[in-house]
């Protein structure tokens, strides 16, 4: 279980170079969340949904405690992050659009680090290298280096890195940006299966049609602020006539 | 521990991987000395040694019938001596034409050497290419004549040369061989090693750091439950290796350089070849030791406060002259290892590695050098864990 209870998170703005010869603005600071709150349950996926610049990558961030908040609490798994982050990180997987491996290593390379940083048993980390490759037919290229592999292949490789440690919870952070339908699907499709195997699944997109496929609860992020939160069959009642995308753009107009 | 050595490992292989890496710290280091002593050294040995036997013609304007110095020139082996009518431009045959060097004697140059004056002689020459060696074995004839013609006119006065060389000295200089060799090697040693050092751990911390960035892999490091400052120690640990490896490398392809090309460089490689003796070389080490892990600790951070490799690139490649200037300043002759000196960063490994390969050492400073460097070794990890674990360089765009 995810709990995000009141997060802010106050970045201070860069000066222009403008600025900073002539000293003409104070230093001043931005409100990148303001007081978000919401809960994602085991077994089901809650999507961020917002548009770029929104602050669901921040948001994520802070549950995956890789940044601090600046006032209010996440427990991951029962776990407040901020009390004990490297044990709250070791309930927690993390996938971004961005495949985050490792081009010179290969697939089995790449998931036994992953295994040893997690501090996952040596033993353990041969079976589960073993298991996650046959699960995700990797095995053609497991020993082939990262590099070469194609883009649905590579995002198969993160996926296994991500479950490497069995996690809880699991966030995925606008996962299917700049990937062709295929591999889309593969991810999508692994989110559904993570989910069937009873993990807390946080989402986050700013595509329209995988939150219809995919989503149990929504949270709408603008500017910071949640603008809405609830359970995506309680979404889809309230906008029942509008798309989908008119209803995100007038849940966006409300909260201007 | 098994963090930090999963992470060791980890980059290890990642790095033996990266062509880059591989050219900065085993590449260059390897061919270096072999290149300057082998390629360059022999190649300059050789042209000198063909300039010194390369057969010198020379065009005389106006030489004056039998006179000595015209005999002497044409009797030396190597010269070739052709008389040219007075009426030519010197210059445009040294030019233009197969001569090398042309010498126009004035019109009074006997009657002025029969006298007491002195004879006018222009020599024409390229100073050039090897234009300076061929001067030089002209004016070697040409001196030898002026002494015989200085010999002549003293004893026809009824005095020995001793009458205008009233004063003879000779030298004995106290300082052995190894300290002359030792203080003028002693600092052009850090010098070559200490810049392969930083190059060699250059490349693997721009990866480690702003490539991990750039990559998108550094959110998944860090959402990793193994804490940031293994994982730094880790990457530390690798550029460290990466760097004392370069060094490493450079002293063993200095050695067999200088082993295989002690005949053509004689009494360099016979003086430098004992300095390098395993204490000294484990000395020498044991102060590049502590400058590598604050380079590490310097690089990692410049690199992961980067926003790119190409950034990263940008922002430590300039840090080479910063490195350089201590290095020059510490082969100066005139500076010494004191304990003021002693706490200038690099200038002290320099001045240091001097002291002992020249076997003159005074271990009060070397001991400061030792305590500075470990401290600065100590203060550049814990500024680079501390700032490195800042959210404003870690996810700086």
């Amino acid at each position: 279980m995810i709990q995000v209870e009141g997060i802010s998170k106050i970045f201070k703005k860069a000066e222009t170079s403008k600025q900073k010869i002539y000293r003409t603005a104070p230093k001043t600071t931005f409100h990148a969340l303001d007081k978000v709150s919401f809960t994602c349950q085991p077994g089901r996926i809650y999507t961020l949904l917002g548009p770029n610049g929104a602050g669901k990558t921040t948001a994520l961030r802070i549950i995956a405690s890789m940044l601090k908040p600046s006032e209010g609490t996440v427990r991951v798994a029962g776990i407040d992050i901020t009390k004990d982050a490297r044990q709250a990180r070791a309930k927690l997987g993390f996938l971004t659009g961005s495949t985050g491996l490792y081009d010179r290593l290969t697939p089995r390379e790449t998931l036994k680090y992953f295994g040893e940083l997690h501090q996952v048993e040596a033993a353990q980390i041969r079976s589960r290298v073993d298991e996650l490759i046959d699960r995700l037919a990797i095995g053609d290229f497991a020993d082939r280096r990262v590099g070469k592999l194609s883009m649905g292949q590579k995002q198969r490789v993160s996926i296994a890195r991500t479950l490497m440690h069995d996690p809880e919870v699991i966030i995925f952070d606008e996962p299917t940006t700049g990937l062709d339908v295929l591999t889309s699907r593969t991810i999508i499709d692994w989110i559904r299966e993570c989910k069937n195997a009873g993990k807390t699944i946080i989402f986050s997109t700013h595509i329209m049609g995988e939150v219809s496929l995919l989503s149990d609860d929504l949270g709408v992020i603008h500017n910071g602020k949640l603008c809405y939160n609830d359970s995506f069959e309680n979404f889809k009642s309230n906008f029942g006539q509008h798309t989908l995308e008119d209803a995100f753009i007038s849940i966006l107009d409300a909260a201007e | 521990m098994k963090i930090i050595w999963a992470v060791f490992k980890k980059e290890g292989l990642d790095t033996i991987r990266d062509r880059r890496a591989i050219i900065a710290m085993i590449v260059i280091p390897m061919v270096i000395f072999p290149v300057l002593f082998g390629g360059v050294g022999f190649f300059a040995i050789r042209e000198v040694k063909k300039a010194q036997e390369k057969q010198v013609n020379i065009g005389l304007v106006q030489p004056v019938p039998d006179n000595p110095l015209v005999e002497a020139l044409k009797s030396k082996d190597g010269f070739e001596v052709m008389e040219i009518g007075a009426d030519v431009v010197p210059m445009d045959e040294v030019e233009n034409t197969e001569l090398d060097a042309v010498l126009v004697f004035r019109s009074d140059f006997s009657e002025q050497l029969e006298g007491t004056g002195a004879g006018n002689i222009t020599l024409h020459y390229r100073s050039t290419g090897n234009g300076g060696i061929i001067r030089s074995r002209i004016m070697r004839i040409v001196g030898d004549y002026e002494k015989e013609v200085m010999e002549s006119r003293i004893k026809s006065l009824g005095y020995t040369l001793e009458f205008i060389n009233p004063i003879e000295v000779s030298f004995e200089d106290t300082a052995t061989q190894q300290e002359q060799i030792g203080e003028a090697v002693g600092g052009f040693i850090p010098y070559i090693f200490i810049i392969l050092c930083f190059t060699g751990a250059m490349y693997p911390a721009i990866d480690l750091g702003a490539g991990e960035k750039e990559r998108g892999t550094l959110e998944t490091l860090l959402t990793s439950s193994a804490p940031l400052m293994k994982i730094l120690m880790g990457k530390l640990l690798l550029i460290i290796c990466s760097g004392l490896i370069a060094a490493g490398l450079s002293l063993t392809s200095m050695g067999l350089a200088l082993l295989s090309m002690g005949s053509k460089i004689g009494e360099f490689a016979s003086e430098v070849g004992p300095m390098l003796q395993p204490l000294n070389i484990l000395l020498f080490f044991s102060l590049l030791l502590p400058l590598t892990v604050f380079f590490a600790s310097f690089l990692l951070t410049l690199s992961f406060f980067a926003k790119s490799f190409k950034e990263a690139q940008s922002i430590i490649s300039p840090m080479m002259a910063v490195i350089i200037f201590p290095l020059v300043f510490g082969m100066m002759p005139w500076v010494k290892l004191t304990y003021i000196t002693a706490l200038v960063p690099i200038l002290n490994i320099s001045l240091a590695s001097k002291a002992i390969f020249s076997g003159n050492v005074d271990w009060g400073p070397v001991f400061v050098v030792y305590v500075s460097l470990i401290a600065l070794a100590a203060i550049g990890f814990v500024a680079c864990t501390k700032l490195v674990g800042r959210e404003s360089i870690l996810f700086r765009s």
